[in-house]
């Protein structure tokens, strides 16, 4: 190989290595540049996340007393419909309703097992048998003491006989209930 | 005066020629600018992976904050559910009451009850007494007219004599389109 045949190959060999390096160099920075443009999209994105992350965290305070707020209400939802059926608590409410409305309870049954709510299976009716002898307004009062009771109590069945005739509010009546007492399936 | 005899390609070229400055200097240009195209990218991309590091690590801030924002709503989308389900409960039952207020409001004076029964069953019986039969009918056209009843069926009206007074014992059943189970 002469001398001028060396030349021409080393200048080959130096052209090859330039598109090399000039393809390469165009070639990665495309790359970063696509990169870029995607991470431009996501960097936009996570500016609004944080955005909104950070409006939603100031609404903490808030939420808290709005928490303290609801925790009560679940408590007394817990009181209201518990787990079991608590016969103790109930025919101490009952009693105290009674009471209160000048109903007097001549019987007191709590039927075997629990029936289930129809589209509710959550809720559980343990089904109490209840005779009462009193005039028209003591039931009146005494039915919406029931629907403001401590417990969630439904009355399912409602039979109401006159007891004796007399005048207005002596008109005694016997009543036989049926109250639904509803509990919680689950915890 | 020296006469070349070797031919063109030959001859021994000039070092530098225009044309080659040229051309070399093109190449060096573009090489280069190939080459800060590509480390630009390159320093843009590093400063934008920080940008979004520093946003992720901004957000990781509030994560404890949302953590907790979250489960009190959870809660209390769960003690909401929890109302909704007992207001659901109390629209499976009869409202008792409401019936016995719309019954002793469309009952005429002439008659009375003697009996009034609420089942569950979407069903009401009521059993009375009237002095006639044309008070039943006002009685039970007040009863159709009540929302809270839907329709009203007389079963039975037997005819009661006490010396001179005429009564007519009756029992209506009354649909009130509501039931617990």
């Amino acid at each position: 190989m002469n001398r001028k045949n060396k030349k021409l190959v080393l200048l080959i060999l130096l052209g090859i290595l330039y598109l090399l390096a000039a393809g390469w160099a165009v070639v990665t920075g495309c790359t970063y540049l696509g990169r870029s443009r995607d991470l431009v999209m996501e960097i936009e994105k996570k500016e609004n996340e944080l955005r909104a992350v950070r409006e939603r965290a100031h609404t903490l305070p808030e939420r808290r007393e709005e928490y303290l707020k609801y925790h009560e209400k679940a408590e007394n939802l817990t009181l209201f419909v518990p787990t079991r059926e608590e016969q103790e608590r109930f025919i101490v409410e009952l009693e105290r309703l009674a009471g209160s409305a000048g109903v007097r309870i001549r019987s007191c049954r709590m039927q075997e097992g629990a029936g289930s709510l129809s589209e509710m299976p959550a809720y559980q009716a343990y089904r109490w048998d209840v005779l009462l002898t009193s005039r028209y307004r003591q039931l009146d009062d005494f039915l919406a003491l029931l629907d403001k009771a401590d417990r969630l109590v439904k009355v399912a069945d409602m039979t109401v006989r006159s007891a004796s005739a007399g005048e207005g509010e002596d008109y005694i009546l016997n009543v036989d209930l049926k109250l639904d007492l509803i509990v919680r399936a689950g915890g | 005066m020296r006469i070349n005899l070797l031919p063109v390609e030959y001859r021994p070229q000039p070092a530098l020629s225009l044309p080659r400055v040229l051309l070399i200097t093109g190449l060096s240009v573009f090489l280069c600018a190939t080459l800060v195209f590509c480390g630009f990218n390159y320093f843009q991309l590093k400063n934008l992976e920080e940008q979004y590091d520093t946003l992720v690590e901004q957000i990781a801030v509030y994560d404890r904050a949302i953590a907790e924002i979250e489960e009190i709503e959870a809660f209390i989308a769960r003690v909401r559910r929890w109302e909704t389900e007992v207001a659901e409960i109390d629209r499976l039952y009869h409202p008792g009451r409401a019936i016995f207020w719309s019954l002793a409001a469309a009952l005429p004076d002439e008659i009375w009850l003697t009996e009034v029964a609420v089942s569950g069953e979407e069903k009401l019986t009521i059993r009375g007494d009237s002095l006639n039969l044309t008070v039943m009918g006002r009685f039970l056209q007040n009863i159709n007219q009540n929302p809270l009843f839907q329709a009203s069926s007389l079963k039975e009206v037997r005819e009661n004599i006490y010396g001179e007074v005429i009564s007519y014992q009756f029992e209506v059943e009354i649909e009130t389109g509501r039931g617990p189970f």
